[in-house]
């Protein structure tokens, strides 16, 4: 196995040692109560994110789009649920997800989600939620749903293949 | 375990669509991707119309938000269809385990509440009339039986007690 020069597993495994994540992760409860917290805020997130993906694509025509901005917050509180749950599982067993394709994908997808949305508020948000109730929105503002929907898709796919595909080799593409 | 159940199972889970599902990589991972993006949507649709029905959305005439029972619909045809494939691979380990029964549970009286808000909430709304008094406490009912079917299902790898085959 090359050295990776960017993270020390062992070193994350140690950390989250001490400040008691690794003695928490260990509990009998512990990985489950984790993985419901992420799944709670998949739900969270995905439901917002999804729904409003779909109605920029035009689903349910009649919702305003303005009126779905408003559950941004209980998204955003999805994703940092997400987030904080994920990283003790990454943090409890760094080398089985650090090295892990089907991670390394799930990190890239949400990359490009993140990239996707930034570019969505700066370009378009104004004019796609000045769409009228039962109007399609403009297609540049259904293109950047459609992108968001299969970064989606496929974060949740990586999700799943992670807990079942772990290579018996370290596949490192920066080491 | 009652023996005729034992029977059961084993016949199930010695069947070729059993040995298929459990054996070969693909199904077991696509039925399990599947299941998820069913359960996100079915779940996360949920999640956003109790919400809307508490008031977070307050800008567009609740009826509107019926519009996506249909992706509700088509993630519980996801999740249905991939959890029988899912079961159809361990019968014995998911209908040996309590915790199955009580995600069930939670996924049918989740569902009736759901019904429940498009009867009476929704057309309230659509007709411009008031929500029936009992519309939130309904709307907080499914949201918390919701939370249990994910809290069942990530659950159940923790749980199960009896496993037949590996």
């Amino acid at each position: 196995m090359s050295t990776d020069p960017i993270f020390n597993p062992t070193a994350i495994a140690q950390w989250a040692q001490q400040v008691g994540i690794g003695r928490f992760m260990s509990w009998y409860w512990g990985w489950p109560i984790t993985e419901i917290v992420h799944f709670t805020g998949l739900c969270l997130l995905f439901g917002t994110v999804a729904l409003y993906d779909l109605r920029l694509l035009g689903v349910a025509r009649g919702v305003a789009l303005s009126s779905m901005q408003r559950l941004i917050p209980v998204g955003l509180a999805g994703f940092g649920l997400s987030i904080c749950s994920g990283l003790m599982f990454v943090v409890t067993m760094p080398d089985q997800y650090l090295y892990n394709p089907a991670f390394q994908t799930k990190l890239c997808l949400m990359a490009l989600a993140g990239i996707n949305v930034t570019l969505f508020y700066a370009t378009t948000a104004r004019l796609a939620n000045a769409t009228p109730e039962a109007a399609l929105p403009p297609l540049r503002a259904r293109v950047f749903g459609a992108v968001s929907l299969l970064c989606w898709l496929g974060i949740i796919a990586c999700g799943r293949v992670i807990t079942l595909y772990r290579p018996s080799w370290h596949w490192c593409a920066w080491c | 375990m009652n023996a005729s159940f034992t029977q059961l199972f084993t016949a199930i889970e010695q069947s070729s669509p059993s040995v298929w599902m459990r054996e070969e990589t693909d199904p077991y991972f696509v039925a399990l991707i599947f299941h998820a993006w069913g359960m996100a949507l079915l779940v996360g649709g949920g999640l956003v119309v109790c919400l809307a029905v508490l008031g977070l959305a307050r800008s567009s005439a609740l009826h509107r938000f019926a519009g996506f029972f249909v992706v509700m619909k088509i993630g519980a045809v996801f999740a249905v269809l991939s959890g029988f494939g899912l079961l159809l691979g361990y019968p014995a380990k998911a209908l040996t385990n309590p915790v199955f029964v009580v995600k069930l549970v939670c996924l049918v009286i989740a569902t009736l509440c759901m019904r429940w808000l498009a009867r009476h909430a929704f057309a309230a709304a659509g007709q411009g009339l008031p929500l029936p008094p009992a519309s939130r406490r309904v709307a907080v009912l499914a949201l918390l039986f919701w939370w249990g079917v994910v809290a069942g299902g990530k659950l159940l790898l923790y749980t199960n007690s009896v496993l037949m085959v590996s």
